[in-house]
């Protein structure tokens, strides 16, 4: 493998050194380029209390290309789907290699502070969302508390 | 002898375009005002401007007006002329670069460009990603060799070129290459780097950021005052525009060919739109739009698929489907096989009696009447106290199935026979053509040759070979036409003119093949020798090729030939 940019190295040591509140990035030991990460559910929100595992991979363009982030804890929201994946705009046409690794992690941050239903990627979840809000909150919570909840983990 | 040959082959050449000429115009006459019919509507796509005022290129052929271009030709002419026109005529306050990212932005229609410049100017240029009319421009765009600290690749440069444009998000010209690079896969206008700033690169200067290497601009390329039509950005925004204008150009579909053609103007257009039904089943393959890339290869503008004559589209993708799906395969294992009567299982069977067990759920049955086989007792072979019809109805079924699968396969294997000849013939070709070369050459050394040679001499070769690949390829799609063609009188003299073809074919092949044959080792004198037969079975070829389309195209207008496709 070549070897790391300049760039990742400096990202990698800030995000140890001085990390984001509520945000943990460690890189992979076998692979510098794998991040474990781990996002604290927002206070306001449905998914509050719960800890969030994702995994964040540079690929070979980055920074010209945005990172691949996926989450690994099953989510009930409406623009994450299934299989993980997160629809946020930053993560493809609004990318920019001005952004970095902890921009991006504060956006998905933001994300789960504000759902937003009316650009879904997770039909169902975005339908119920719309149908009847509290409802989804509701099961947002329970999610949160059955899958992501600290003490289970 | 030779000059006679020459002369020939010049008249071969005219007489070939003369004759497409006069078929035009016969089947013009021929095909009724009432007889609408072909034609992929274009109504509804906006053509580019001035695409039909030059007639440099054009041609006119059967039903059809188009021409070919390359990639270079059509980036000059639809795009860099155009903005030139736009500077020269309606706008002539803007400059090059900006009318280019505006007619980028508006997708190359210079209309749209003009109709939003003078509806709300200051909004139009925000959206095309240029600067306020009054910005500063200082300090902007490159900077050569500088002291540079570059916040993309964390890197510090004691001597670097570095890019911004007039927002002054200033990045390394290393980072700024790869951007562009990156950037330019999907062909759209490329933004600054930096996160929520729309402002656009022009278009030579993203030629002048991919020339960078080690840290430094290639000069030549920044010195362009204008971007030409090499430009990498221009290229792929014309591939997208191609690709989203399908119904007028195409991509010649021969492997590593870059011509594309444009369709100006074809007979019946949109005159189908109220009777999809029709053209779906089109019978009139004289305005099937055949058209030739400058490389002289021939193929179908509607289909993208090589000159498919006699047959019309419909019935080649029919062809095509059949071809590729593994329908025959269940053709073929219904023709062969019995299903177990208890799980259904396909059985072979390859010899022995008629007592069957199947080898999957071990149910033991007769294979002459289907049924258990313990309803036979020991009275073996006594299938007739159930119905006989029903047997001989199963049986009637399976036999008409193997009947289908045997035609298919009949035609299917011609179809592929000429098809990978063709292959064989291009192979060929090759060697002969390479042997003349060097035959050529040694000639051309002699102090004192013996024969008034020439290059042009053997120019009939290419006409042969020329010829000879296109007349397979017809004969290739004649058996896919007969695949599908009902049983008739003219029929069978359709199939009398394709055996005719299929003579003067094999004939020239033959005669290549000697050629080619390693024992003779004067092939070079064999070629000159036997120049007049080539040529003449080359025009031959051509004669019974085209007279086979018109047998084709005439049977079918008439209601004489007809197709089966249930």
């Amino acid at each position: 493998m070549a070897a790391l940019p300049k760039r990742i190295i400096k990202e990698t040591e800030r995000l140890v050194s001085d990390p984001v509140p509520g945000i943990t990035a460690t890189p992979s030991e076998d692979n510098l380029r794998y991040f474990h990460v781990t996002i604290e559910g927002p206070s306001a929100s449905p998914y509050a209390g719960g800890l969030f595992k994702l995994e964040l991979y540079l690929p070979d363009d980055y920074p010209m290309c945005a990172p691949k982030v996926r989450f690994l804890t099953k989510i009930y929201h409406p623009n994450i789907d299934k299989l993980g994946r997160i629809c946020l705009d930053v993560l493809k046409d609004n990318w920019s290699p001005a952004l970095q690794i902890r921009t991006i992690l504060l956006s998905i941050q933001a994300l789960l502070a504000a759902p937003n239903p009316d650009d879904p990627l997770a039909n169902d979840v975005a339908e119920d969302w719309k149908k009847d809000e509290q409802a989804a909150i509701k099961m947002a919570q329970e999610w949160t508390a059955k899958y992501a909840s600290t003490s289970s983990q | 002898m030779s000059d006679q040959g020459d002369d020939y082959s010049f008249e071969f050449e005219d007489s070939d375009e003369n004759s497409l000429v006069d078929s035009a115009l016969s089947s013009d006459d021929r095909d009724s005002e009432n007889e609408f019919t072909g034609g992929a509507s274009s109504t509804n796509v906006r053509t580019l401007p001035s695409s039909s005022n030059s007639s440099e290129g054009v041609v006119i052929k059967n039903s059809i007006v188009y021409k070919p271009w390359t990639l270079k030709d059509f980036i000059q002419k639809f795009f860099l002329d155009e903005a030139i026109s736009l500077k020269e005529m309606q706008l002539p306050q803007c400059d090059i670069d900006e009318l280019l990212i505006m007619l980028h932005y508006k997708n190359w229609q210079k209309e749209d460009v003009i109709n939003d410049y003078y509806d709300d100017l200051e909004r139009f240029r925000t959206r095309c990603g240029l600067p306020e009319i009054q910005s500063n421009k200082k300090d902007s765009g490159l900077l050569l060799g500088t002291r540079f600290s570059c916040l993309i690749c964390v890197e510090d440069y004691d001597n670097i070129d570095t890019y911004s444009l007039s927002c002054h998000h200033r990045y390394c010209i290393n980072c700024y290459q790869k951007y562009v690079d990156v950037s330019n896969r999907n062909g759209q206008l490329i933004r600054c780097i930096q996160s929520n700033c729309n402002l656009s690169i022009p278009h030579k200067d993203v030629s002048t950021l991919q020339s960078a290497s080690n840290g430094h601009i290639l000069e030549s390329e920044a010195k362009k005052p204008v971007p030409d039509s090499s430009n990498k950005l221009l290229a792929q925004a014309a591939k997208n525009y191609i690709e989203t204008h399908k119904n007028i150009w195409k991509w010649c579909p021969a492997p590593d060919c870059n011509f594309l053609t444009q369709l100006i103007d074809r007979k019946y257009e949109d005159k189908d739109k109220e009777n999809p039904i029709k053209y779906e089943k089109d019978l009139d393959i004289s305005d099937v739009p055949i058209v030739t890339c400058p490389n002289n290869h021939q193929f179908c503008h509607d289909c993208q698929y090589e000159n498919h004559l006699p047959c019309p589209c419909w019935i080649v993708k029919l062809w095509i489907k059949k071809c590729e799906d593994d329908s025959e395969t269940a053709n073929w294992i219904q023709a062969n096989t019995q299903s177990c009567p208890k799980c259904g299982t396909s059985i072979e069977k390859n010899g022995g009696c008629n007592h069957m067990s199947c080898f999957k759920c071990g149910f033991e049955f007769c294979w002459i009447c289907l049924s258990s086989w313990k309803e036979h007792g020991s009275s073996y072979y006594k299938c007739n106290r159930f119905n006989p019809e029903e047997v001989e109805a199963v049986k009637k079924v399976q036999q008409s199935r193997r009947l289908t699968l045997q035609r298919y396969l009949h035609f299917y294997k011609r179809f592929a026979v000429h098809e990978s000849s063709m292959e064989g013939d291009k192979k060929m070709i090759e060697k002969v053509d390479h042997k003349m070369n060097l035959f050529m050459e040694e000639e051309s050394k002699k102090k004192h040759p013996d024969r008034n040679l020439s290059w042009a001499n053997i120019q009939f070769l290419h006409d042969a070979i020329r010829s000879l690949t296109n007349g397979r390829k017809t004969l290739k799609w004649t058996y896919c036409f007969a695949f599908y063609l009902a049983k008739s009188n003219f029929a069978e003299i359709f199939e009398q003119m394709q055996d005719y073809l299929n003579k003067v074919v094999e004939d020239l092949s033959l005669i290549f093949e000697e050629l080619n044959n390693k024992k003779n080792k004067n092939n070079s004198d064999i070629i000159i020798k036997r120049k007049k037969e080539i040529i003449n079975l080359s025009d031959l070829i051509v004669k019974r090729q085209n007279l086979l389309i018109e047998c084709a195209q005439s049977g079918l207008n008439q209601g004489l030939l007809y197709f089966e496709t249930s």
